[in-house]
């Protein structure tokens, strides 16, 4: 070993040839070429069989405010937010006493919570997929 | 007769693995049986990707106990059919077949396929450019191993531990240079455990506090068609581009076919639990037991252990650089963050996007954006697999 020349240089220049740079070059062109060709195929999959986008579809995220009342027979809704079906309202009601296993309670009112900027669902995907790991 | 007695008790002793440490470099297997010890530690106690460590581990301790016969006694098809004849054959032997013809790996990508979920990758497929992006880590490796005086078959096996892909590792290991598949085996499956750990410092250094909070726009949905014909096109593109990337990446496109046709739904089961299963005990316990004092403890060892958190890091890096240029060129819409899950240790490096992600900003969910790039690299590292193998002689 020369006196005062790096070790790193060295190896470098020893171990490694031209086919190796080519080999390099070789990995990293070969692989974008086949990924730029699915880019393009995926691409036209989706001009083709594109699906609706997410907007086209209702949102239906809908909070209610429930009030415990003992001894009091379920009684329907004094008031929901304009355009809420009678049959959503039922399904809220019915939901909640499958969820809280009684019926010991009123509604009092149904309004739509607040928009998140993506559809319910996704929302109950994320907190689903992001329980800590 | 008590004398008899005594010589009798003394020639089972002497023959006993025991006294075979105290032979010459016997010590050697003592290590080596320490080492097997750490890894099933790291295993079982640490959650290091138990499935393959602990058979790895396991592997290592049985071919290290002496005079047991429980090593791997070949390194290529005629020497098999040499232990085989002779009648030396052990079960170890039989096994490792699977591994040295090449079986194993495609047959675990099959079942990969068949649990993964490509519909993020179809519904943004400028995904697929961060999976290849991250594949940079394999290429710089190959030229930092052949730096550090690695010939180019170790050199290309030292590499593709940066597609952080177990059985790519172990496919192409086992056909360029069988002697370090213990090594690279071990090497590969600890790094894809330390994932959390390696990429966030890389991520943060190489993006703004800006770029991560970027949300991305929900992913379109995706027909059954799309990803009925998604398996399809892979195969048939990546086959006839480069032939030797075709046994991995036609199982693994075979798995997922498998999953999304919905006429084949006890196949999907069987590919993904069964037979998944039965390959990587089969698959664990051999290359565990090609390990031995020669091949395992020296320099190259810790050699590769460098080279292969280099080789992380480098993918990490190129991921995300990547995901910074796709940021810049589609005006903000794309979170660099993403870019690191092209380095395919699935679903970690996805988590450990999203994880980030949430850190800059919460409530941001990167998540199924993430898998876009992790399930790509996958196929990436198989292509890059694939070159190594036609470009490198074997």
């Amino acid at each position: 070993m020369l006196r005062g020349e790096p070790i790193l240089d060295k190896l470098m220049l020893l171990a490694v040839g031209a086919a190796d740079w080519t080999v390099m070059l070789s990995i990293m062109v070969i692989v974008f070429a086949a990924l730029i060709i699915f880019v393009i195929i995926f691409w036209l999959f989706g001009k083709v069989f594109g699906g609706k986008k997410k907007g086209d579809k209702k949102q239906k995220a809908i909070v209610t405010e429930v009030q415990a009342a003992p001894k009091k027979a379920p009684v329907p809704v004094a008031q929901a937010s304009a355009g809420t079906d009678e049959e959503i309202v039922a399904a809220i009601t019915a939901a909640i006493m499958a969820f809280t296993g009684s019926g010991n309670f009123t509604i009092r009112k149904i309004a739509r919570a607040q928009q998140s900027g993506r559809p319910i669902w996704a929302q109950a995907g994320i907190a689903e997929n992001t329980r800590p790991f | 007769m008590f004398a008899e007695f005594i010589a009798a008790l003394t020639k089972i002793l002497s023959e006993s693995g025991i006294a075979a440490f105290f032979d010459d470099r016997g010590y050697l297997n003592l290590i080596m049986i320490g080492v097997s010890f750490v890894l099933l530690y790291l295993g079982i106690k640490k959650g290091f990707e138990p499935l393959l460590m602990i058979p790895i581990a396991f592997g290592m301790l049985l071919a290290n106990l002496p005079l047991a016969n429980l090593g791997v006694q070949y390194n290529d098809i005629p020497g098999f059919v040499e232990v085989l004849m002779s009648g030396q054959a052990g079960l170890i032997d039989i096994l490792y077949f699977g591994v040295k013809a090449g079986i194993y790996p495609p047959l675990i990508f099959m079942g990969i396929g068949a649990m993964t979920d490509f519909s993020p990758l179809i519904a943004n497929p400028k995904s697929f450019l961060l999976g290849a992006a991250a594949q940079l880590g394999i290429a710089v490796t190959f030229i930092g191993a052949r730096a550090l005086g690695f010939d180019q078959q170790a050199a290309g096996s030292i590499a593709i531990i940066g597609g952080a892909d177990g059985p790519t590792s172990i496919l192409v290991t086992s056909k360029l240079k069988p002697e370090l598949l213990g090594a690279i085996a071990v090497a590969a499956y600890s790094y894809m455990a330390l994932v959390p750990i390696i990429q966030p410092p890389i991520m943060k250094l190489l993006t703004t506090k800006k770029e991560r909070s970027v949300v991305m726009e929900t992913l379109r949905p995706v027909s059954k068609t799309e990803r009925v014909l998604f398996p399809i096109f892979v195969t048939v593109v990546v086959t006839l581009l480069l032939p030797d990337a075709g046994v991995l990446v036609g199982m693994l496109m075979f798995g997922n076919l498998l999953r999304e046709s919905g006429a084949t739904e006890r196949l999907s089961k069987t590919a993904q639990n069964e037979l998944m299963n039965i390959i990587t005990i089969f698959l664990g316990l051999s290359v565990g037991a090609t390990t031995n004092a020669q091949n395992f403890l020296n320099w190259n060892s810790v050699k590769i252990i460098i080279l292969g958190l280099f080789a992380f890091c480098v993918g990490t890096a190129g991921g995300v650089l990547f995901g910074k240029l796709m940021y810049i060129f589609t005006r903000g819409k794309v979170n660099p963050l993403i870019g690191s899950a092209g380095v395919s240790a699935v679903p970690m490096a996805a988590r450990v996007s999203q994880k980030v992600g949430q850190q800059a900003n919460p409530g941001n969910f990167l998540l199924m954006h993430a898998m876009g790039p992790n399930v790509s690299g996958v196929i990436g590292s198989a292509i890059a697999a694939g070159v190594l193998l036609s470009m490198i002689p074997h």
